[in-house]
């Protein structure tokens, strides 16, 4: 019995290590090869040779006129943070109110919400173009960030309001008794109680916004002279994708940063997106 | 006596409505704080998502060519007519179908799979989960970009075949090879997701549970069948309309990896609008696709929801 | 104690995250002080293609002197989408427009938002400027011509096979494909994305437009279809895939990557445009020598046929520009300015009578063929007033032309094609 068990266990230690190479075999294609010339990469793909390695194409990478990969990284930076706050800025006193609130109109708003999780974001930037021509944001970080707020909110909102509901009523109602007025309760007894869900719902917004390509692509467009990671990937990497000594390089100075952050941050990313489905 | 009372009555008696007036004015403040709470979401969300939506189908009606020179003209249900007539948007539209559902039976299969593997906490499991992981953090322009240069007639597979002697893999020049490479694709970054969903639904399994199907002599797959599968159940609903809706708007994947070809074999619904319909300025027929995927992404998430509580209905009438 | 150090880290790199966005801040403000400050002559965007010939640097390099001399700041922006075709319709539904536009043509839906140039005295002799002429509005001009129909050949290949003779005739053509696959070369060169329906279409020209004069405007009356002007093209095509003169995978391969073949030496040949010779100078010493000959015709039909051609480098400038005079300055810069013209033709292959720039082998060539063409046609889409009547012509045959790789017969090919001009007409 027990030997049945170890040897099923060491075939799925086997098994799942196979798996967990053939995970990873991109990621080292990626590295070794942008450290090699066209024609090695070419002849031998698969191949380390410290001998010929050479860091010149990650620095060519880096000083590319297309896509300055700095300038790239402040942006998204700029945009997961800006999404962020707006986000969460409006979302947590409407969770707030809606989950306090024992009226009929605040849950038909609540389900008006979720019904907006459903909605595929890509597919209504075209119309999302013309709404912010008329606002005039058009081309410009803040209607990015309209924009991608606003498709974050449904979802902020549903986890939120599900999280102050479990908050013991009797907390704000003692403040209310006070004298405190709702939004001073709001932001300085309530919120801070958030702070698991304010967590999770940041590490996936700022997943999705770091990822998204579609939104920038077409909001920003060529005029603001603004790019994200992606959309600079794409200027520099699209056009010449026969070129591995550039393709290689920019994609690996795209991925390096958002990897260790994730791999120092893992257990908070993973554990964070665990408890945002299941309270979903 | 009676003066007292009657004074007191006096007294007493305008003061009732003053006491109304005022919790009537402070319940209407309470009130006005309350939607002065909730108005900025309401008006980001309704702003920047819900009026697109409206315009998605405002112009779906329309002939119009965007441009803000010329004005949208009624056409009635002509884009959608040429939408089922045209055998190439049918086409698109069939692919995207077997994208989202294959692709998210494969990343669910794969997601609930390695879930039951991994299921134990400990380091290897650990490392294990973050290797499985890893690719969701990339966003999948990247990856896209990532693969084309390994799977392509060039690319790092096709040299090292040519090595061995062996002829090239057309994985992405063929339109069947480059539909799967396509799908593996997405599986390979997708599935982690999910497969963090299905871990954290292993954990809501109560322990007692399987120890008692297990004392009853029930083997693994019984244990999966009867306990972990139908506890799964939540989760699995969750995880499959999360995959399916976002599986439905692939684009960028499509963008980086394929171009949409060979011959438009791997065009997505999301990618003929996008790059096709839009660049081609027939905004009133982007529109019409635009709202022929919304109207499937609803139909896709409401027929899961109801599914699932049928099955709840019925684990609780049994 | 573990614990601690991660959090810690965690902590460093969520700060790490903020610095940036602070730093934005902070540089954004001082750069768009600059964007209106520097209001001397003010500023024109130019929205143009970057490829592989044209970067981002030799664009800056080309408009250096016209804004050392007028004080007007060029602002050079590349597409968002594939290319300029795809973004410039977004960006005019966006309100975004640049005020400049290079690398398209006009269309009856664009021409209303573009700027009439036919009263500027400059622009009448302009290379093509006629041809590009819309009932006698000229919103477009450009910098020379290019060649659209041409055959590259590697002549070390042809001699390896025996071959002593360019082909005139389809006949002669299959022959030589036949050869060069014996002698163990690639016969013809091909490759996926837009490159696949253009080099069908150039090997094309000379052929049907013997048959069809300005068969665009035979589609547009509707004496034609486009499925008739090219099923017999399609067939030879769909033959050499199955006889392997065309490799079948090459519909997945980068366009740049079929240019490192040819220059690497496997192929035998490889249509292509004249901006094809830029790229050959770029090469340096190639270890054969490059021929290039205009493609066959028909048996009984005068060989060569008619060139396809197309405007080099055209300029569009937009209507709703806030800076026109600036915006027109800068084009009659760029079309008119000596330096400027044959810093152009050199990059991108260009021609235009008066300009010896092309002095490669393979140029003057090139040159040669162009001289001796009978007439110069207009490809793919048409120009001017001799246009098919729909937009997205190009992507779409591209479309078509690579399901004859994936196993579409030539009359699968034709009427998908006629298909969608009927849908979209």
């Amino acid at each position: 019995m027990r030997k049945t068990a170890t040897i099923s266990n060491a075939l799925r230690i086997s098994f799942v290590g196979l798996l967990c190479l053939a995970m990873l075999v991109p990621m080292y294609l990626l590295i070794v090869n942008s450290f090699k010339d066209q024609q090695s990469i070419l002849s031998a793909p698969f191949e380390l040779n410290l001998a010929t390695a050479t860091p010149d194409f990650l620095i060519q990478a880096w000083n590319s006129r297309e896509f300055s990969v700095p300038f790239g990284y402040l942006i998204t930076c700029g945009l997961v943070i800006c999404v962020n706050i707006v986000s969460i800025g409006v979302c947590a006193p409407a969770a707030y109110v809606i989950a306090r609130s024992p009226k009929a109109l605040f849950r038909a708003i609540l389900l008006f919400f979720i019904a907006g999780m459903f909605i595929p974001t890509q597919v209504i930037l075209i119309p999302v173009i013309f709404v912010l021509r008329g606002l005039g944001l058009m081309g410009t970080f803040p209607g990015l960030v309209l924009f991608m707020a606003s498709a974050t909110v449904p979802f902020t909102l549903f986890v939120f309001t599900g999280f102050i509901r479990l908050l013991p009523k009797a907390l704000d109602e003692a403040a209310s008794m006070d004298g405190a007025g709702r939004l001073y309760t709001l932001w300085r007894i309530v919120f801070p109680l958030m702070k698991p869900i304010v967590a999770t719902v940041f590490i996936l917004n700022a997943l999705g916004v770091w990822n998204d390509f579609a939104s920038p692509q077409v909001i920003l467009g060529p005029g603001s002279g603004l790019y994200t990671v992606t959309t600079g990937v794409y200027a520099s990497v699209g056009q010449y994708s026969a070129d591995y000594t550039k393709v290689f390089p920019t994609l690996l100075l795209a991925v390096v940063p958002i990897l260790l952050i994730f791999i120092l941050m893992q257990r908070y990313v993973m554990s964070g997106l665990a408890a945002g489905a299941t309270k979903g | 006596m009676t003066t007292e009372t009657r004074t007191s009555r006096a007294e007493l008696s305008p003061k009732p409505p003053t006491k109304t007036k005022r919790s009537n004015k402070a319940k209407t403040r309470a009130v006005l704080t309350e939607f002065s709470m909730v108005a900025p979401a309401v008006l980001v969300y309704v702003g920047l998502l819900v009026v697109p939506v409206l315009f998605a189908f405002y112009y779906s009606l329309t002939d119009y060519n965007g441009f803000p020179s010329q004005t949208p003209k009624f056409v009635g249900f002509k884009n959608f007519e040429r939408i089922f007539e045209s055998a190439d948007v049918k086409g698109t539209m069939v692919l995207t179908g077997i994208v989202a559902a294959v692709g998210s039976l494969l990343v669910n299969f794969a997601a609930l799979g390695m879930a039951l593997l991994l299921q134990k906490t400990n380091r290897f499991n650990t490392f294990g989960r973050v290797v499985m992981f890893y690719p969701h953090v990339l966003s999948m322009l990247v990856v896209g970009f990532l693969w084309a240069a390994i799977l392509g007639p060039q690319g790092a597979v096709n040299t090292l075949r040519e090595v061995l002697g062996q002829g090239d893999l057309p994985f992405l020049s063929d339109p069947l090879w480059a539909l799967w490479t396509m799908v593996g694709v997405i599986v390979w970054a997708q599935f982690g997701v999910q497969l963090v969903l299905y871990l954290a639904g292993l954990q809501t399994i109560p322990a007692e549970l399987l120890e008692a199907a297990r004392i009853d002599g029930a083997n693994k797959w019984q244990l999966f069948r009867s306990v972990t599968w139908p506890a799964l159940g939540p989760t699995a609903t969750v995880a499959i309309i999360t995959s399916g809706i976002s599986l439905l708007k692939t684009y960028d994947v499509v963008v980086s990896l394929t171009g949409g070809g060979p011959a438009g074999s791997t065009k997505t619904l999301a990618y003929e609008i996008l790059s096709v319909s839009f660049p081609e300025r027939r905004i009133g027929l982007a529109s019409a696709e635009s709202v022929l995927l919304i109207i499937a992404a609803a139909i896709l998430a409401f027929t899961v929801l109801a599914l699932r509580k049928k099955a709840d209905e019925g684990a609780e009438s049994v | 104690m573990m614990f601690a150090t991660t959090r810690r880290r965690a902590t460093a790199v969520l700060a790490a995250g903020t610095v940036p966005f602070l730093l934005l801040t902070a540089c954004s403000s001082p750069s768009t002080d600059s964007g209106s400050g520097a209001t001397a002559g003010g500023e024109v965007r130019m929205l143009v293609n970057l490829t592989d010939n044209l970067t981002q640097d030799y664009w800056n390099k080309l408009v250096k002197p016209f804004e050392d001399k007028t004080g007007i700041d060029v602002k050079i922006e590349g597409p968002t989408g594939k290319s300029v075709a795809e973004t410039f319709p977004t960006q005019l539904a966006a309100g975004t427009a640049p005020d400049v536009i290079q690398s398209l043509f006009p269309d009856q839906q664009t021409a209303p938002e573009l700027v009439d140039l036919s009263g500027e005295g400059w622009v009448k002799d302009t290379p093509m400027a006629d041809t590009y002429a819309m009932e006698g509005k000229n919103y477009v001009v450009g910098v020379g011509s290019q060649a659209q129909s041409l055959v590259y050949y590697n002549k070390s290949a042809f001699a390896a096979a025996g071959i002593t003779k360019t082909p005139e005739t389809w006949d002669e053509f299959n022959e030589t494909l036949q050869k060069l696959k014996t002698a163990g070369f690639t016969p013809l060169q091909s490759a996926g994305q837009f490159m696949t329906g253009l080099q069908l279409q150039q090997l094309w020209h000379p052929t049907l437009n013997i048959e069809h004069p300005k068969w665009q405007s035979s589609v547009t009356d509707e004496s034609l279809t486009v499925g008739q002007a090219y099923q017999p093209m399609f067939e030879k095509y769909s033959k050499w895939i199955e006889d392997g003169y065309i490799a079948k995978d090459a519909v997945g391969l980068d366009p740049s990557a079929a240019d490192a073949n040819f220059i690497g030496g496997k192929v035998g040949m490889y249509p292509l445009g004249s901006w094809f010779v830029a790229t050959l100078v770029k090469a340096g010493n190639l270890p054969f020598e490059v021929g290039v000959f205009s493609p066959p015709v028909d048996k009984g039909q005068d060989y060569p046929g008619p060139q396809g051609a197309t405007m080099a480098t055209p300029y569009m400038v937009y209507q709703g520009s806030k800076n026109l005079d600036a915006s027109k300055q800068l084009v009659q810069y760029l079309v008119t300015d000596e330096t400027a013209i044959k810093t152009q033709l050199t990059a991108d292959g260009g021609f235009r009578a008066g300009y010896d720039v092309q002095t490669s082998d393979a140029g003057k060539d090139v040159q040669k063929i162009v001289d001796s063409a009978p007439s110069l046609v207009s490809v793919g889409q048409g120009a001017g007033d001799n246009q098919l009547p729909v937009a997205g012509f190009n992507p779409r045959f591209t479309q078509v032309a690579q399901s004859l790789f994936t196993g579409a017969s030539p009359q699968d090919a034709a009427n998908s094609i006629d298909q969608w001009v009927k849908e979209n007409r």
